[in-house]
């Protein structure tokens, strides 16, 4: 088995809506504005120019949106909800290297020039999206409108998560880094409770059950969350601010103001 | 070249748009790597991983490095890159004194190297072919 072959079977073992068929979507015409920020940013032309070319699609949490070195057909902006993307190691150990929720756009190798990539992407949370095929956003991208400005401000926004994620990963201890990842997937799916298991938890911060488990007590002992189940209650929102590394900061910063001017 | 210069090339959407777009791609996928390799790899390994890019780069193997340095770039103190390099050193890959670091055998230091370095390496490669 190659590498790859390795990490596709890793994922799929995760994900058991892999396969899960869909009804076809109809396009988006006659609908509000989807609530994704570069859509909503766009001027009104520019939006109607692109709104034949959308599909609300929605997917359950877990569901893979994409698989390691498989063609990209599809880019998604998100409405709602939280999109991890992964990087993964040959021995199909993970660690999450970035989150895309509605600030943000999922496939954005394809206007990069690329037509798949190492990475996975999969669904943190349900998710709502508008769907467009790679084909289209590549054309729509090239036109070189509002839209293709917002996609690499976009890009160069989501490097910067990336590249603190980095750090953060050797640098920061596993309750700091815990913390980090409630409030920035609580930013996204906009709710304070939201579920999670602890496998899951252990493939985005790329420890070990044992060692979530013994963070997660350590959070919900001093009151910040609840956590039974799967299930995630954030408490204390000024409290986990206060565990959190500041890479929570630096990474909010940026995309609090990357559409704005 | 100047920004602004490097900005109005860009916008003609010409090859150099392209080029520069996939360059971006190719970072962004180096740099979620290490999001990885931070997380899972040994001192050592990162090390021996680092020293191959940079060799690939700069197209030598002798590399003016203190141990200061080495430790911002791997983000471990001083003594561990000191570990690390004594073990290099140990196996005949590195010689390493006073901040000059020559890479003696370079297929040793890639047995050592984290598989990161033959993704990024690879990846890099089908990019420019």
């Amino acid at each position: 088995m190659t590498p790859i072959d390795d990490a596709v079977q890793t994922i799929k073992s995760w994900a058991p809506m892999l396969n899960r068929s869909q009804t076809p979507p109809s396009p988006m015409t006659n609908q509000p504005r989807p609530a994704n920020k570069i859509l909503t940013s766009l001027p009104a032309d520019e939006f109607e120019q692109l709104r034949s070319k959308l599909r609300p699609v929605n997917f359950p949490i877990g569901e893979i949106l994409y698989m390691p070195e498989q063609k990209i057909e599809y880019a998604y902006f998100v409405n709602r909800g939280v999109v991890s993307l992964l990087a993964a190691l040959e021995d199909g150990a993970t660690v999450e290297a970035g989150v895309i929720g509605p600030e943000g756009v999922a496939g954005i190798a394809v206007v990069l020039g690329a037509s798949s990539t190492p990475n996975q992407s999969l669904t943190q949370s349900d998710v709502e999206t508008s769907r467009i095929s790679a084909t289209d956003l590549v054309a729509e991208f090239r036109k070189g409108g509002k839209l293709r400005d917002l996609m690499l401000r976009f890009v160069h926004t989501m490097f910067t998560q990336v590249t603190q994620t980095a750090a953060c990963n050797r640098l920061h201890t596993l309750d700091q880094r815990l913390a980090r990842w409630l409030l920035m997937v609580q930013d996204r799916v906009n709710d304070r409770q939201f579920t999670l298991t602890q496998e899951f938890l252990s493939r985005m911060l790329g420890v070990r059950r044992a060692g979530v488990s013994v963070a997660a007590n350590e959070l919900r002992q001093t009151g910040l969350i609840d956590y039974r189940r799967g299930d995630i209650v954030i408490l204390d929102r000024q409290g986990l601010e206060g565990v959190c590394c500041e890479c929570y900061q630096i990474v909010k910063h940026e995309y609090d103001s990357y559409l704005q001017n | 070249m100047k920004s602004r210069s490097a900005k109005e090339h860009f916008a003609r959407a010409g090859s150099f748009h392209d080029e520069i777009l996939l360059f971006t791609h190719d970072l962004f996928l180096q740099v979620s790597q290490t999001t990885s390799c931070n997380r899972h790899h040994e001192v050592q390994e990162r090390l021996a991983r680092w020293l191959l890019m940079m060799r690939d780069r700069v197209a030598s193997n002798t590399l003016q490095l203190t141990q200061e340095f080495l430790s911002w770039m791997l983000g471990v103190r001083n003594q561990a890159v000191s570990r690390a390099a004594k073990r290099l050193q140990g196996d005949g890959s590195i010689r390493y004194s006073r901040g000059t670091l020559e890479i003696i055998n370079h297929q040793r230091l890639e047995l050592t190297a984290c598989v990161c370095y033959r993704m990024m390496k690879a990846r890099m490669n089908n990019q420019f072919s």
